[in-house]
């Protein structure tokens, strides 16, 4: 039996861990078993592999990995910013940098959807996302906007927008241009 | 100062710890997998020098790269660091005095910032990592979007960063079998329960990780909130159950009890397996109030846990021991610390 993760040297490490009551066993070789953590306080805690194997197994499947993988058009797909791959990505699982997340964000989407059961963070926010929406200029009635309230707001920041690019205030121009893009996925959920 | 694991907890009869961990990079260093060796040594020198600035007496900084392998591995044991730190070069941690809290810098993500604490404690824990963040949040530039939230090497940790985790000692309910059935409930809330010692068929000591998955959708308070509800519940079913064995069979509850100690006590010899099935036995007994020690003295389970781990006693000798010989010194060990009991 070929190690599970180098799958190059023999398995000779065997071990099985119980999680939610499913047992898993695992098969190392002794290089790979020492840079295995096993022992009590290596915890599931700090253990992202089981996640990260998810997530390898569900992207690769969908073409990757596949014989018909070479089709796939994602395959071409490179960070800009950390040279990151798509395949080194799939592979290991691991975003290489901040901007990462937009290149391969997408192509990701609904596995982290399916694997989080949601794809949208509604918790805390760093001071100065907090700071940008206390300072967002709400127009009058937008409180329980509906879908014709959202139209009238997407007209009002794009014309802030305009007036923002105008004056070269391109920070303020790119908050408004994600507000807009929120809202106009608003409007067609 | 008193450590972490030498101050008592809530509902210290099922929950031993609780821990809190917290995910962050900076928007303007690749990550982990992508950082150059330059870019990890000034992160690392900036977020440390900001923090020595601000914090001189509070914290103690270990640089990866010029500690020893014992003290990387005493860290480690500690739960102060993880065992990617332990190999990392370019990494260091930022310790409070009561060793409690942790800052691991350019580890797996450019931020990790965990909190553990004796007994049930969740919510304490997360207000001091809370706290750590908007520090480092005030000084550094963190990647966040809009959509997914605190961007985390991994995409199973994005958007809260945040992971909470309680170790459970479940001897009653492990003996009912009861608990694959609660652990593929668990599963079903998103919550991962792992038993610290060996599998199904064969397990010892009855200790459980049980640990928050989902870090989208919710916020982290309500995280929180759920994960100590879901928690509380196994508790109360935890202490039924050991009422009810105990109602069975009272006579046969105290034996095992005072057998426990007794050889805990007074061997000369022991594995981890029957140290752990017999320091199980030990704490049961004393949550349901079979025996109680001297004075009302506090038996530090944590610690004595942690301090009879193989690694540890290799590491008190300061040389490698034979299993015999750490079997020798894990007696030695329990003799002079178990307190006497009435």
């Amino acid at each position: 039996m070929l190690c599970e993760k180098c799958q190059k040297n023999v398995a000779t490490f065997h071990y099985t861990e119980v999680v939610n009551g499913v047992k898993n066993e695992h098969h190392l070789c002794s290089s790979c078993a020492a840079n295995t953590d096993v022992s009590y306080y290596s915890s599931i805690f700090d253990n992202d592999m089981h996640f990260t194997k998810l997530l390898s197994g569900l992207l690769g499947a969908q073409g990757f990995l596949s014989d018909n993988g070479n089709d796939d058009p994602a395959v071409n797909v490179v960070c800009p910013k950390c040279g990151m791959t798509y395949g080194e990505f799939i592979a290991s699982s691991r975003f290489g940098c901040s901007e990462c997340y937009d290149v391969f964000g997408p192509l990701i989407a609904g596995t982290i959807k399916k694997i989080q059961g949601s794809d949208r963070h509604t918790g805390k926010k760093p001071m100065l996302y907090k700071m940008q929406e206390q300072k967002q200029i709400q127009p009058e009635g937008t409180a329980g906007v509906d879908e014709h309230d959202i139209a009238k707001e997407i007209d009002f920041m794009t014309k802030k927008l305009k007036e923002a690019v105008a004056v070269e205030d391109y920070a303020e121009a790119a908050r408004l241009r994600d507000a807009i893009a929120e809202l106009k996925g608003k409007e067609q959920a | 100062m008193n450590k972490w694991y030498e101050s008592n907890g809530a509902n210290s009869d099922v929950v031993l710890s609780s821990r809190i961990r917290l995910a962050r990079n900076f928007s303007n260093y690749p990550f982990a997998s992508k950082i150059s060796d330059e870019d990890g040594t000034e992160l690392v020198n900036s977020v440390v020098g900001t923090f020595q600035k601000d914090f001189p007496d509070e914290y103690r900084y270990y640089f990866m790269n010029s500690c020893t392998e014992a003290k990387k591995n005493a860290l480690k044991e500690r739960r102060s660091i993880s065992s990617y730190l332990v190999k990392s070069k370019n990494s260091a941690v930022i310790l409070s005095g009561d060793e409690g809290t942790s800052v691991l810098v350019n580890g797996e993500d450019h931020i990790r910032i965990q909190v553990i604490a004796n007994g049930m404690n969740i919510p304490a824990c997360f207000k001091k990592a809370n706290d750590i963040d908007d520090y480092i949040d005030s000084r550094f530039d963190y990647a966040y979007d809009e959509q997914y939230g605190y961007k985390t090497t991994y995409p199973t940790n994005v958007g809260t960063g945040l992971r909470a985790g309680y170790t459970l000692h479940l001897p009653a309910l492990s003996q009912t079998r009861k608990i694959t059935q609660i652990g593929t409930e668990l599963g079903r809330f998103g919550i991962r329960m792992r038993q610290v010692y060996g599998d199904e068929e064969d397990s010892f000591g009855n200790l459980y990780q049980v640990s928050t998955q989902k870090t989208l959708g919710q916020d982290e308070r309500t995280i929180i909130k759920d994960f100590d509800d879901i928690v509380l519940q196994i508790i109360s079913q935890e202490r039924e159950q050991r009422s009810a064995i105990y109602d069975k069979d009272k006579c046969r509850a105290e034996d095992v009890a005072y057998k426990s100690y007794g050889v805990l006590k007074y061997a000369r010899k022991l594995t981890l397996r029957d140290a752990m099935t017999l320091l199980s036995e030990l704490m049961t007994g004393l949550a349901i109030g079979i025996l109680s020690t001297k004075d009302g003295h506090n038996i530090d389970v944590n610690r004595l846990i942690m301090d009879i781990q193989p690694a540890v006693l290799n590491n008190s000798a300061g040389k490698a021991l034979s299993v015999a010989e750490t079997d020798m010194l894990r007696a030695q060990y329990l003799r002079s610390n178990l307190p006497e009991i009435d």
